[in-house]
């Protein structure tokens, strides 16, 4: 087993249960829709949905399950939002985000059609052997690929047509980024102040190059990251450091996919774990 | 395949008004509208975001500070001043009727005020639990 498990992503102690005030953790922006969906921060939290069209909460009930604290929240454009939490889990919920269903006063505790993305085998420990989500990126083209940054696994990709999964890198991340408009992603290595940026190439299923990685100029985590609307100019803080930072991206030819592994070869990868 | 482009500063300053409440520093989270016209960044240890102009051509960077965001009202005395239009990415943060929170997660909504304006939204977390607000940005409103 080489997965790589650093000492800094030991498991954090027990969460304490608090009680009011109920203080926000992550808000999520629908990409296309006015619609805010922001949860409590406390572990077994509620998710909550705003809708700004109607200036009303849409009536689902997303609560998360009790041991899991939110880590990160993202929405597709097709209105799935993904979830990820302290324990490992990620859980997608397919949403009904018409305004009717904002209006409508009938079910109080509407229900979410939702799904757990099945990284590892679901007998596996998800927290040993993934560690905690740091963050969540829907592809922003298709909106069917989710990717998925770990503190102990590396960084996935979901395919939430076909629940198929993809480790794509094996290096504890902290953020990850769909460019807008360029066949590009970028990843951010914790503790090194590195960033892995791949081509990727869009035949039915995603193929990816191997990674170029970037120094971000300092060596602490690259906390946060965000392309700006050219899909070329990606942005990024550090953590501790003050300023923002803004590297330039060219896509690069794309190595034979024969070669690269693509969303569909999730078998290949599990000899690492 | 990446080129360094340059670094937005984001200096330890003290707004001017009576209080000086302390901003800039290290950032903690930052979003960009969706024309990437507008950045908005929150720092560790300040209530207020700083609001930037942002622009990017030919490999320059440009990003003037325009205006700070305060945390959400308290909902207490609030003045005619407050209440009032103000420029973009002006708070009233010399009144005391804002909570003094810390900005816990942010963005910008879609579609919510069509293409001339952008929508920011903050999770903040107070003295008396969370609370998201909005702030509009209206293009039009400035010229940098």
């Amino acid at each position: 087993m080489d997965l790589l498990i650093p000492p800094y992503s030991s498991p954090r102690p027990p969460l304490p249960t608090t009680s009011h005030p109920s203080r926000l953790s992550k808000i999520a922006l629908h990409p296309e829709l006015p619609i805010v969906a922001f949860a409590q921060a406390h572990a077994g939290g509620t998710i909550f949905l705003f809708d700004l069209r109607t200036n009303a909460f849409l009536k689902y009930k997303l609560v998360l399950p009790p041991s899991d604290q939110l880590n990160a929240l993202v929405f597709s454009k097709y209105n799935l939002l993904a979830a990820g939490t302290s324990s490992g889990r990620v859980i997608i919920y397919d949403l009904n985000l018409s305004v009717a269903a904002s209006t409508s006063t009938k079910p109080l505790n509407r229900t979410a059609v939702s799904s757990y993305a099945s990284l590892i085998p679901p007998q596996l420990p998800s927290f040993s052997l993934l560690g905690e989500i740091t963050d969540l990126n829907f592809d922003p083209k298709s909106a069917r690929y989710l990717a998925i940054t770990t503190t102990r696994s590396g960084t996935w990709i979901y395919d939430t047509v076909y629940s198929s999964s993809l480790r794509l890198s094996k290096y504890p991340s902290s953020a990850v980024a769909f460019s807008p408009t360029e066949n590009v992603l970028a990843i951010a290595r914790e503790r090194t102040g590195e960033i892995e940026l791949y081509t990727l190439v869009r035949a039915g299923t995603l193929t990816f190059s191997l990674p170029t990685v970037s120094k971000s100029g300092f060596k602490s985590t690259v906390t946060r990251m965000q392309w700006a609307d050219d899909g070329k100019s990606l942005l990024y803080c550090n953590d501790k450091e003050e300023g923002i930072r803004i590297i330039y991206v060219q896509c690069q030819p794309v190595i034979p996919p024969s070669t690269a592994p693509t969303v569909n070869s999730t078998n290949a990868q599990w000899p690492n774990i | 395949m990446a080129q360094y482009l340059g670094n937005i500063v984001t200096p330890l300053r003290t707004t001017t008004t009576r209080g000086g409440v302390p901003y800039g520093g290290v950032p903690t989270y930052f979003t960009l509208d969706k024309s990437s016209k507008r950045l908005v960044v929150s720092y560790t240890n300040s209530p207020l975001l700083e609001v930037f102009s942002f622009t990017s051509s030919g490999g320059a960077i440009d990003a003037p500070s325009i205006g700070l965001i305060r945390g959400p009202s308290t909902g207490r005395s609030i003045s005619d001043k407050a209440k009032g239009k103000r420029p973009e990415g002006q708070s009233p943060f010399d009144e005391d009727s804002w909570e003094r929170a810390s900005c816990v997660d942010m963005g910008f909504v879609g579609q919510a005020l069509g293409d001339k304006g952008s929508l920011f939204a903050g999770g903040w977390n107070g003295d008396d639990g969370g609370k998201v607000a909005f702030v509009a940005f209206y293009l039009d409103d400035i010229s940098v």
